[in-house]
């Protein structure tokens, strides 16, 4: 199929703004996003710039606007999103810094993350061939939403297109949450309270205006506003 | 045009920020060393995190390291070191432990113990995983703790040259690909860890980032490189090269071809789907070359009997996988897969500490080889290689650092490599990337893939060298400094070549086949000939050198050939 790729492009080392342009592609049913991308990199401009690495849909590189939704170029089939002779619409994530093209900066979406401790807080008290069972003290809701969490890829999507972020920076943002709730609903972790306690703070869980755009966007159906409302459930009921 | 402009100091530097890196890194930082992290992503984009089926480790009463030493020397072809496999399987559970105790969460049993489930090549239920995203998994798992413990790490920055001098490392160049700035990085000790290098056969389920930079940095910079004609050809990869795990086939998947025959049934009946990778990719591609193939390009891989509940819980990203990169959905389809380049086996020589003969520099994980896989790599060995030997070199590491003190940079070989990249950068029109890359590509795929004999690869091998002769020609359309991905490119393709003229050179030498290193002319495995390491380094003229070194063998028998 025929198909244009229109891309945002930004290249702050020749000038401010950013300029739209146009790429005409041939696609075989089935090509990704993606790989149109390297098509106009490898044979039209080789000025553009865009990450990627797995192409498989598992390290999150290389999500972008694609037609204005958050999603992986390696997972979006060209032909899902446009008809024979349309436009594709490419842009760079929302909420961070653009560096260049399509590529953002990663470090505010990063440093949220790190700032809810995103590491389990061992139980000294635990040695680790004793069994474990995750369903413990957690509906079969909440142990699936556990297990969904841990698909987050880090991608970054949800973090782009959630509203509140934009609106308020104060909000940590989907998949810090999502961070949150692996932690707090984790059987093994020590500092579950003292989890929970934090995030019912000012810019935690309840920062969440309930847009649903992040279980809209997520490549890997992690649902992080279901995340977010079992925390605030739990939050209240624990408090 | 390209100058060092910043110098930063650190006692150790670990390059590549997979498990084998960042394992290493934790390690050096916990023993108190001064230690930073470079890769040319960020952590989590690394291909670790692609590993779906899990890591081996005997922890059930009924199994023993000792048997997963046995069924790891055997797959292997012999080929393994025995030393190497002893302490990679003995350490297997507390490594296993160890990883829980940071947050992996395994799959567990209905008691709460570990699942462990049955992979090819071994006699046990042996392998540990989380659901279908066991890399996944323990790659981010291991990144908290980077976080935890605040290991400094350099990300998007792209190592350019190795500084070795007098035997002795020195430090390395790289390029902050988000700034577009040359930098140094002196350091006392090198950790490479960057990675396989399977993108040289382009149809392979690496990440696109696999191109073998670290291999062929430390080639130029004198290391000798081990066993690089061993490269595990996955069976099945979906039409795009992305892998469909061995895993399926554990849980009990079938493979069959287009008269719907389990075909397996006719090379190896007692294994079937299960037996080595290297047995299973040729039975499929030999189907395929003898006209059973489906549309002359794939077999199929039947989950179907499984049934939706076992495929929704057990394989979830698979059936993802397949629905979005092969649009077929597994519960109601079989799944088209065919051989993918998979697993690089050979890599920089280190012994079980993870030296190397040049002072200061180590290696671990897939761009080292110990060798724990020789010949052949079984499945849920790689991850635990990673996670074994990178703290393992880090100790060593450590240790060397701690008791030696700063050498001078060399400024001659810092000029060099500014000058290198500096003309690549600045000439204006030439050869494209991406021409030469899948030129090269067609080369290896064809001539040193799954079948190789002499003429092909003596053709092959005159082939990848005028390769790089236009590679001298190469030109990189972007001339800014931001973020420059034509650049990295050019790079990665002269990386890439190295690679494949090694690999040539070392295949073409080995005249048996063993592993994943199978020539028609010579089917069989040859011990009395052949039963040694092939080392490629690089010759002060240039010219590529080849020698050998003895295989270790300890208590496990060697046998003539492998049965199944």
């Amino acid at each position: 199929m025929n198909v244009t790729f229109k891309i945002k492009r930004t290249s702050p080392d020749r000038g401010n703004g950013f300029r739209w342009q146009e790429f005409s592609l041939k696609a075989e049913p089935g090509t990704a996003v993606l790989a149109g991308l390297y098509e106009i990199q490898d044979y039209q401009d080789g000025t553009l710039a865009f990450r990627y690495s797995c192409r498989g849909a598992i390290c999150g590189s290389c999500a972008m606007k694609i037609n204005g939704i958050a999603a992986l170029a390696c997972k979006t089939q060209i032909s899902k999103v446009a008809e024979e002779g349309g436009t594709v619409v490419l842009e760079p994530l929302l909420n961070m810094p653009v560096i260049k093209d399509l590529v953002v900066d990663q470090g505010p979406f990063f440093e949220e993350m790190r700032k809810t401790y995103p590491w389990l807080i061992e139980d000294h008290e635990r040695k680790p061939d004793e069994p474990v069972d995750y369903a413990a003290g957690k509906s079969a809701q909440e142990l699936d939403q556990w297990n969904r969490s841990a698909y987050c890829i880090r991608c970054q999507a949800c973090f782009s297109d959630c509203p509140k972020r934009r609106q308020d920076q104060g909000f940590v943002g989907p998949e810090a949450c999502v961070e949150i709730y692996k932690r707090v609903y984790d059987p093994r972790e020590a500092e579950t309270a003292a989890r929970l306690k934090r995030a019912g703070e000012k810019g935690g869980v309840f920062g969440c205006a309930r847009y649903g755009n992040c279980v809209k966007v997520c490549p890997k159906d992690v649902r992080p506003m279901r995340a977010i409302l079992f925390l605030q459930k739990r939050f209240e009921r624990e408090k | 045009m390209f100058k060092v402009k910043n110098t930063v100091k650190h006692e150790v530097i670990v390059l590549g920020a997979g498990l084998a890196g960042m394992s290493a890194a934790l390690r050096a930082k916990e023993r108190g060393a001064d230690v930073a992290v470079l890769s040319k992503v960020h952590p989590v984009r690394s291909h670790s995190g692609a590993a779906q089926g899990g890591i081996n480790a005997a922890i059930k009463p009924d199994d023993n390291w000792k048997d997963h030493m046995f069924d790891t020397v055997k797959g292997s072809g012999y080929l393994a070191d025995q030393d190497a496999v002893r302490i990679l399987c003995s350490k297997a559970p507390e490594t296993v432990w160890w990883l829980e105790s940071l947050g992996a969460p395994f799959t567990r049993q209905a008691d709460g113990t570990l699942a462990q489930r049955a992979f090819g090549g071994q006699r046990r239920n042996r392998t540990c995983f989380v659901a279908d995203h066991t890399g996944h998994n323990l790659l981010h798992t291991i990144y908290e703790q980077v976080l935890h413990k605040e290991v400094r790490v350099y990300e998007e920055w792209l190592a350019t040259a190795f500084l070795v001098a007098d035997k002795k490392f020195r430090g390395l160049l790289a390029i902050d690909l988000i700034k577009g700035e040359m930098n140094c990085i002196e350091a006392k000790a090198c950790i490479l860890a960057t990675g396989g290098a399977c993108r040289i056969f382009g149809q392979s389920s690496n990440a696109l980032i696999n191109t073998g930079d670290g291999l062929a940095l430390a080639y130029r910079a004198g290391l000798p490189i081990e066993d690089l004609e061993f490269f595990q050809i996955h069976p099945t990869g979906l039409p795009n090269g992305i892998l469909m795990t061995e895993g399926i086939r554990g849980e009990g998947g079938y493979l069959l071809n287009a008269g719907g025959e389990r075909f397996m049934k006719n090379y190896a009946p007692q294994f079937m789907e299960l037996a080595p990778r290297d047995q299973v990719s040729r039975a499929i591609q030999t189907e395929i070359n003898e006209g059973r193939g489906i549309e002359g390009k794939y077999v199929y891989l039947d989950l179907r009997h499984l049934g939706q509940e076992k495929i929704m819980s057990r394989l979830p990203q698979i059936r993802e996988l397949a629905i979005y990169f092969a649009g077929v959905d597994p519960v109601t389809e079989p799944i088209p897969v065919r051989p993918t380049a998979h697993y690089t086996m050979g890599g920089v020589d280190v012994d079980i500490e993870g030296r190397t003969e040049v002072e200061g520099f180590f290696a671990a994980g897939e761009s080292s080889c110990v060798s724990v896989h020789g010949a052949n790599r079984l499945g849920g060995n790689s991850l635990l290689e990673t996670v074994v030997y990178g703290p393992r070199a880090a100790l060593s590491a450590v240790k060397f650092a701690k008791e030696s003190g700063w050498a001078a940079l060399p400024v001659d070989q810092i000029k060099a490599e500014e000058a290198r990249l500096s003309s690549l950068f600045a000439r204006d029109s030439g050869e494209r990337s991406a021409d030469i890359k899948k030129a090269m590509e067609e080369v290896v795929r064809s001539r040193f893939g799954l079948f190789k004999d002499e003429t092909g690869m003596i053709q092959g091998l005159e082939k990848l060298r005028e390769l790089r002769s236009r590679f001298e020609s190469v030109f990189v359309p972007d001339k800014g400094t931001l973020f420059n991905q034509s650049f990295v490119h050019a790079l990665e393709l002269g990386a890439m070549l190295d690679v494949a003229l090694i690999q040539a050179e070392a295949s073409l030498r080995r005249r048996e086949s063993r592993g994943g290193h199978f020539r028609t002319d010579y089917p069989l495995m040859d011990n009395r000939n052949f039963f040694y390491h092939s080392i490629v380094r690089r010759g002060l003229g240039g010219e590529p050198e080849f020698s050998t070194r003895p295989v270790t063998v300890e208590d496990i028998p060697i046998e003539a050939e492998v049965k199944y």
